[in-house]
């Protein structure tokens, strides 16, 4: 034979090598994103009673939608459940922090805001958070993404992105798409 | 098998490569990145690494709202096991305390006028329980039903919704039935995608899966149902959880209000 | 030519092949992971 063990030995460890050096530059590369454009997989380990989560707290009924904070941080509170969204439409400013908290009462959904990487899960028990910033104004759609029952196919929700010239909240420091 | 020389550093080094890349990601991906984020979020090394680990909530990337409550919830009704195994259970209580619900909703829950009054016969306990905690905290108003239902204890409301549920429905002559259009069964069994409105079947269909409070609709005055989707739509009934039913009747026209109530009403078997 | 002789030719060649088909492959992943980051990951903006 033409190939000794010497030669498999080493045509292997030039392989581990290249291996290495694509899996080093991908981690590299995430390593960037992290560091440079604080992007992190969203997790957020916050426990809230799904029974009782429209009676009493941040996620009853009234209380969703889009507000800014007296410190100016904006923050949209929005309940998945079967079959919609609460609020449906929701009003946010472009190029500008702001934080979507989402909670269910029932069963697991999911979001992913359309052409931006705002994605995740909404199980019940915990609080879903996703800090973004949105860099294009427009309609956009959210859709559920995990299979929630039968109604599943008809449940989504309006992301409204508006130039930070036209978000204007109320006194309450509430937006919501009725008031424009 | 005898054990190649040429394998054990091999192994050894793979282990060790393995391991530190382990040890990298921990120190990375819990520690490093964490504080760097923090930092510029104005968090302390301390709350960082906390929320990275999730023993705090929060993105260790940025400040944390504050979570605040500012509204009054629509209804009271929250569930429990054990409020839905004592729904199952008819009891005396329940029997005696029906008496006063007989002059509108009929002997064994059948309407005397099912234009204005709902069938109770058959209906889902939960249902049932749902509306007349509702009519007691106000949620739901009514001239007729609230003072009856203000008295009523928990005990109470429980023993008298599992009563009537108990009731086998009415049975209508299938005769004179006009057939239902394309359009509204579409609407019943499939929803409309482009106006997000699921199937009335994914909630109020037997065994649907959807929320547990959701009435069954068949065996009910069609005058009656229109009379509650249009309620849902003008906003002046509002004590479905998170919006459920007003954001469905919002978008529907008032012919297809009709025909659903219409189809409900002639139709049995969902 | 012997069997066993046109083994050990086809042998010599054979490492070179498959080299150059797995180099290709591995870096057109490579690339195309890079594009997918680059052009469709990094403008769909931050998260966390």
């Amino acid at each position: 034979m033409a190939i000794g063990e010497e030669a498999i030995v080493r045509s292997e460890l030039r392989w581990a090598a290249v291996s290495i050096g694509v899996v080093s530059l991908i981690m590299l590369a995430l390593i960037y994103a992290g560091i440079v454009h604080h992007i992190n997989p969203p997790s957020n380990i916050e426990p809230i009673d799904p029974k009782t989560l429209h009676l009493s707290g941040e996620f009853t009924e009234a209380n969703l939608g889009t507000r800014v904070s007296a410190e100016g941080q904006v923050t949209s509170r929005i309940v998945a459940t079967q079959f919609t969204f609460q609020p449906r439409c929701i009003v946010l400013p472009a190029n500008q922090r702001v934080t979507l908290r989402f909670a269910t009462p029932d069963v697991i959904h999911g979001i992913l805001v359309t052409g931006t990487n705002v994605n995740t899960m909404i199980v019940p028990g915990y609080v879903s958070q996703v800090h973004t910033v949105f860099t294009r104004t427009g309609e956009l759609l959210m859709p559920c993404h995990e299979y929630c029952g039968l109604g599943h196919s008809e449940m989504f929700a309006t992301l409204r992105v508006v130039p930070a010239s036209e978000f204007k909240p109320d006194a309450q420091g509430r937006v919501s798409c009725d008031a424009r | 098998m005898s054990t190649d020389p040429l394998d054990r550093p091999w192994r050894l080094w793979a282990s060790v490569a393995i391991l530190s890349v382990f040890v990298f990601s921990v120190l990375f991906g819990f520690v490093l990145l964490p504080i760097i984020q923090g930092r510029g979020a104005g968090l302390d090394a301390f709350e960082s690494i906390c929320r990275a680990l999730g023993l705090r909530p929060g993105s260790p990337a940025a400040p944390q709202p504050a979570s605040e409550a500012k509204a009054q919830p629509t209804t009271r009704v929250a569930w429990s096991a054990e409020l839905m195994q004592a729904l199952d259970r008819p009891s005396a209580i329940g029997a005696q305390l029906a008496a006063a619900c007989t002059a509108c909703h009929g002997k064994d829950g059948r309407s005397v006028d099912p234009k204005l009054y709902p069938d109770l016969a058959g209906q889902s306990a939960v249902a049932l329980y749902k509306q007349l905690n509702d009519f007691k905290s106000g949620s739901r108003l009514s001239a007729v039903m609230a003072p009856l239902a203000q008295p009523l204890s928990e005990e109470q409301i429980v023993a008298v919704s599992a009563h009537f549920a108990a009731f086998p429905v009415r049975s209508l002559p299938p005769a004179q039935m006009p057939a239902p259009s394309e359009a509204i069964e579409r609407l019943v069994a499939r929803g409309d995608p482009t106006r997000a409105i699921a199937a009335c079947n994914a909630c109020h269909g037997e065994q649907s899966g959807g929320p547990p409070e959701a009435p069954r609709l068949t065996h009910q005055g069609a005058q009656y149902l229109s009379a509650q989707l249009r309620a849902f739509k003008s906003g002046e009934r509002r004590n479905d959880i998170y919006s459920r039913m007003r954001n469905v009747a919002a978008v529907l026209s008032d012919s297809e209000i009709e025909g659903l109530a219409g189809f409900y009403s002639t139709t049995f078997t969902y | 030519m012997t069997p066993e002789e046109e083994l050990e030719r086809v042998m010599r060649d054979v490492p070179r092949g498959a080299l150059a088909l797995a180099a290709l492959s591995v870096g057109l992943l490579l690339v195309g992971w890079f594009l997918v980051y680059l052009l469709v990951f990094l403008p769909r903006g931050m998260v966390s």
